[in-house]
This record gives structure tokens, sequence and C-alpha cells, in this order.
């Protein structure tokens, strides 16, 4: 009988707990990533717009958020045409080999909440120029029920994630130990990223 | 004073360019990136604000253009020493 009773307590949470997938690809194309490396005599900075990937986020569990946020190793821009060439081509990211540079998100650490937010450590893979390494990246994660529909004019909700964090490249066997110069090892990047989740 | 002017002009005129531009050390730039925090939701910031990201193509001044003003204000001194040495020449032989 008490068996009975916990599960019909626990019964209505786990259909409230039910993880949303939400889509990064955003339609209003603002979702950007942003990146520079401060070398000591050049400064390089640019931005990325060529995000996708899916993200499960639940309420009432955000331990258990899951996914992968892609970003099209192509979208990455710079103000030089020359550079931008360099970036893209064999020695550096190898565009069209490497296509995509990929964070696969296993679960949320440390979380705290603040507001109308949750920051966390978000445990996960990143992949780049076939190079996968674990890292744990700090994040902001602020759910919007109901508020696609004031942004994409879609009923449904938003997530919205924030990070700032470095990578570097030589953990990716990109020109390791060159042109440290010009070139500065630490690559910052900013997400601040909407995922959308329409209600079906 | 007008042979000063002539190998001057390239150099100020190009310094002006690189200065106007914003004195970049970095090379010649064909675009820039504009950005600009838009609100996530339409009418309401205070639910957070994204960045939004602009390029426009445009050129920008690097490094090389001041560099490629002294290469020919240079260029104009040596040209402008030579041709008074040949007319110096000239003179002294009588032609």
């Amino acid at each position: 009988m008490k068996i009975y009773r916990i599960l019909l307590f626990l019964l209505p949470v786990t259909l409230l707990g039910e993880s949303k997938s939400f889509d990064f690809k955003d339609a209003k194309g603002v979702n950007t990533v942003i990146f520079q490396m401060d070398a000591l005599l050049e400064s390089i900075n640019g931005s990325a717009g060529g995000v996708s990937g899916h993200v499960s986020f639940d309420v009432q569990d955000p331990k258990n958020t899951k996914g992968s946020i892609i970003l099209e190793a192509a979208s990455l821009r710079v103000d030089n045409p020359v550079l931008q060439e360099h970036m893209h081509g064999e020695d550096w990211l190898n565009v069209s080999k490497f296509p995509q540079i990929e964070f696969s998100l296993s679960n949320l650490e440390k979380i705290t909440v603040d507001g109308p937010s949750i920051r966390a450590e978000a445990e996960g893979k990143m992949s780049i120029r076939n190079v996968t390494m674990k890292m744990l990246i700090p994040v902001e994660i602020t759910y919007l029920p109901n508020m696609l529909e004031k942004r994409n004019k879609v009923p449904g909700d938003l997530l919205i994630v924030r990070s700032k964090f470095k990578v570097k490249r030589d953990d990716f066997g990109i020109k390791p130990g060159e042109y440290l110069d010009k070139v500065a090892n630490d690559i910052e990047i900013s997400i601040n990223l909407a995922g959308a989740c329409p209600i079906k | 004073m007008k042979k000063i002017i002539s190998i001057a002009t390239p150099l100020i005129l190009t310094l002006g360019m690189w200065t106007y531009d914003g004195a970049r050390l970095a090379f010649w730039a064909t675009s820039i990136e504009i950005r600009e925090e838009v609100p996530v939701v339409d009418g309401m910031p205070e639910l957070g604000t994204q960045t939004k990201v602009t390029w426009l193509d445009q050129f920008v001044c690097g490094i090389e253009t001041p560099l490629i003003g002294a290469f020919l204000s240079f260029i104009i001194f040596i040209f402008l020493m030579y041709k008074k040495r040949f007319e110096k020449s000239s003179l002294l032989n009588g032609n």
C-alpha cells in the first residue's frame, strides 16, 4: 500500500519532469559564437554564425541536461580575407576535411540557482579537427517558458545558454607551439545562444 | 622646398589614411564586424540580451598603408637624388 502511495505521489512529478529538446538552429539568425586570440604581436577576433544542435533540458532535473552544439567551421569569419583563408586552410582548421566543431554535453555539475537562471559546469567532449577532449565549461542557462512565440512567432519555450571559456589550440593539434607571437595558443570563446522548443 | 614636399607627400598621405582608420597595427581588412546587443525576446530586454554580429564589406587600412607610403617616399627621394647628380654631371661635362 505504501509503495502505491509513493508511486501515486511520483507520477505527476514524472509527468511534469519530462525533458524538452531545444533546437539551436536559430530562425532569427542571431546565434553566434565569438572568438578572440590575443598574441604578443597580433590580436585576432571574429565570429561564426553556423550554429546548430539539440539540447534536452529538464526543468525538474537540470543535472541530466544532454545534447550537442555544432558549429560549421567554414562559418568562422575574420576581417582580413587572407587571414580567413589561412584559418580555413589545410594547415590550420582544414574546414574541408573537418567541417564541424562539436561540443557534446553529457551532464551538468555544480548547479546553483541564480534568479531565473542556473549556473553550472557543463561536462562534455569538445571535438575540433577530429581531436576529442573532455572539458568542463562554465554555463549559465535560462529557461523561458512560453516565450518562443514572442521571439519566433511560434508557440513554445526558449532556452538561453551563455558561456565564456578558453580552449588551447595545441590541445587540438592546431600548429602546436608554432607562430605563438602572432596567433595565441589560448582561444577565448564567448557564446550566447537561444534554443527553441516549439509545441507540437 | 618643392623636393621635400614631393618626398614627404606619399608618407604623409598614407599616414593620414592609416590614422583616420584607427591606426591599427593589424593588416588590411576588407570587412568590419558590427556587434550589437539585442533582446532575446523582442521588447523584453529584462530577460537578457544576445550579441548580434553583422559583417559589412568595407576597406580598413592596416599597417601596410604607411609602410607603402614610406617606400614610395624613399623611391622619390632616390629618384630626385639621382636626377640632381645627373644634372650636376651634365653641367660639369658641358652638355
